[in-house]
């Protein structure tokens, strides 16, 4: 029988968070002058967590769960893409700021879900670059209009 | 100048509601949670207005993609593709839509008569409710939703517990004890609600949806516009008015939704047809349309009775809208009704108003939203991604909102990957701290006793519904395991 290492990897990570959890609330107080203390209710989520972990990990390993579906390589890098260029944009925005960092990442973002492949074969490069630009720019003033002007939030 | 301003918020949620809901992918929910940062600096009947106009307005808009792609813009659309679909091939795409529009429009209706003739009653109710009770409600509320959302109880469960455990994060109210805040100041309050549901609703389904991008243009049947008749509406009428029942009623169990309401309202039409007429479903029955788009709008009524009346989501729309009324300082239940009367009644007119807009905006704009679907995901995701962040940072004007949002984006993301569905996660977290409050409480009246939930009728008889599902929906995950194991064997055996 194939174990599926993805199920695998949650239930493992829900089953540390669990002990972690019971781990933390084990030093939390019990009763604080006769109400049932801040513990009590942590300490049941974290040993559920435990048992219900244990409970997956034996259902992966006899095969009795089962994933949604298989994600090909090429598919999942556009999931990783988008993750990535998001964290590089929250760690950057404070320090180079949203009307500059905005379009560099609507464009980053399209650049990597667009397939260059087709784009070649159907000679709509340019087309492609200019498209990605101008929404780039849309998005970003379309945004900081509503948010900064109307709502008159302060973005970074 | 007032009640203008409600028509043009509520005029722009229908629309942006039908437009979020007929692009594959994008559901309810995700638009909703996109949108909830905006609303925090509206006021409080135009911010509610807006989001369920959102919400009606998306329940129909699922049905354009799924007529005239083949693809349900939203789950809750599955079932209208069924004959949609063939009608749209056959050249009948603008009927198609036409009886979809007034589907939804009756099914709508039914649920907004129903949930105005119950809410103030249960409302009322609500009042014998103590500590136990709304103790059993939440569990139930959970449980309900992990019995009916997830196919896998084990996995609901999981999410359920991190939910709660999410929802426990921040200074204990009771006693001031510090709890998983790691001595950050920004999670002394608690976790923050609308980022970490972006992360989960928004940025997560924008992940999930980037796996399947389509490489191509989707190419939308033809719509040819024609205007539906009195003969047209009175043919569908008992169907629609059936189909609003039964969303309704499916609406305001939580963990349901719009889709398995529009399956059993289709699935109840076709038994209920003449022979000759039970081949036609499949093939491009109207009936058949008109079954599916009202079971789903009937939900939306539906699933605000619980939210409205006990503070207890139907699904995972209102979970986010549960949220906002919060940020805007109404708390569900009977003083809801008594001291915020005129609010509610303004916000049961603005549904009624949002209902009678998606008419129109379905009959109308039909061959507009053909345009539409013509949108690349590949321009459609970054926007998406843009929303996200700006949105979880507006709130607080907070960097570390937007890291959250994005933590919990990946956590759901990965969450969905292995089969683990994401609604009795958000739901744990909204009603964590309804669920310990009341046991702790109750704790302190009963002395520590655990009998105080199970000698008062109305928390017994929660807590016994809770246990049959749970039961229920074990049991069938074996009986599902040991088939599926069978049939493996079996197919072994004969390789």
């Amino acid at each position: 029988m194939k174990v599926q290492s993805d199920l695998l990897f949650t239930a493992i990570s829900t089953l540390v968070l669990g002990i972690v959890i019971s781990f933390h609330a084990s030093k939390m107080p019990w009763s604080c002058s006769g109400i049932p203390g801040p513990a009590v209710f942590p300490l049941i989520i974290g040993v559920a967590l435990i048992l219900l972990s244990v409970a997956n990990i034996v259902l992966s390993l006899t095969g009795r769960s089962a994933s949604p579906g298989k994600t090909s390589a090429k598919e999942r890098f556009k999931a990783l893409w988008i993750i990535g260029v998001s964290v590089a944009y929250f760690l950057l925005l404070k320090p180079i700021g949203f009307v500059v960092l905005t379009p560099i990442y609507v464009i980053c973002l399209i650049a990597g879900l667009i397939d260059w492949v087709t784009v070649r074969q159907e000679k709509v490069g340019a087309k492609v670059v200019v498209e990605m630009i101008l929404l780039g720019g849309a998005v970003t003033a379309a945004v900081f209009l509503v948010f900064a002007k109307v709502f008159l939030v302060s973005l970074p | 100048m007032y009640y203008l301003q409600i028509l043009v918020t509520i005029t722009v949620g229908v629309l942006a509601g039908i437009f979020v809901g007929s692009i594959p992918g994008l559901t309810a929910t995700m638009a909703i949670a996109l949108l909830v940062p905006m609303t925090f600096y509206m006021e409080a009947v135009n911010a509610i207005s807006l989001l369920l106009a959102i919400y009606v307005g998306a329940m129909f808009g699922g049905s354009i993609s799924a007529i005239l792609l083949g693809i349900p813009g939203t789950p809750a659309a599955t079932a209208t593709r069924i004959d949609g679909f063939p009608m749209s091939k056959q050249g009948r795409a603008g009927e198609a839509i036409n009886i979809a529009a007034m589907a939804s429009f009756v099914g709508g209706m039914v649920s907004l008569i129903i949930l105005f003739s119950v809410a103030r009653p249960l409302a009322r109710f609500s009042l014998n409710f103590q500590s136990p009770e709304y103790f059993a409600l939440a569990i139930t509320g959970l449980t309900l939703c992990i019995s009916l959302s997830s196919k896998n109880v084990t996995k609901g469960l999981v999410t359920a517990f991190l939910g709660l455990f999410l929802a426990t994060i921040g200074l204990d109210e009771l006693v001031s004890v510090e709890r998983f805040t790691f001595g950050r100041l920004d999670l002394f309050d608690g976790l923050p609600f609308i980022p970490a549901m972006i992360g989960f609703f928004g940025f997560a389904e924008l992940l999930v949806q980037a796996e399947q991008i389509m490489e191509q243009r989707r190419v939308a049947q033809k719509v040819t516009s024609v205007l539906p008749t009195w003969n047209d509406f009175k043919a569908i009428l008992g169907t629609s008015i059936r189909g609003g029942l039964i969303g309704t009623m499916v609406g305001a169990i939580p963990g349901t939704g719009g889709n398995i309401a529009a399956f059993l309202s289709y699935d109840i039409t076709r038994r209920l047809a003449e022979d000759e007429e039970k081949d036609k479903f499949g093939e491009g029955h109207p009936q058949g349309v008109a079954a599916a788009e009202s079971g789903n709008n009937g939900v939306t009524g539906g699933a605000i009775i619980p939210l409205v009346t006990f503070g207890i989501p139907g699904d995972s729309v209102t979970a986010v809208l549960l949220g906002s009324l919060l940020i805007h300082g109404l708390r569900p239940g009977k003083s809801l009704f008594e001291q915020q009367s005129s609010l509610v009644n303004l916000i049961f007119a603005g549904m009624l108003i949002s209902n009678i807009l998606m008419l129109f905006g379905g009959i109308f704009l039909s061959r507009f939203y053909a345009k539409i679907l013509s949108l690349k995901d590949q321009y459609l995701l970054p926007i998406i991604a843009v929303l996200s962040i700006v949105g979880a940072y507006s709130i607080r004007s907070s960097l570390f909102d937007v890291g959250l949002m994005l933590a919990c984006g990946v956590i759901g993301y990965l969450l969905t990957k292995t089969g683990y569905s994401t609604v009795p996660l958000v739901l744990g977290i909204i009603l964590g701290p309804t669920a310990e409050m009341n046991f702790r409480r109750a704790l302190l009246v009963s002395g520590g006793s655990l009998t105080i939930f199970f000698t008062r009728p109305i928390s017994l008889v929660l807590l016994v519904i809770a246990i049959i599902f749970l039961t229920s929906s074990i049991i069938q995950q074996s009986k599902n395991s040991a088939r599926q194991r069978k049939m493996r064997n079996q197919a072994g055996m004969a390789g």
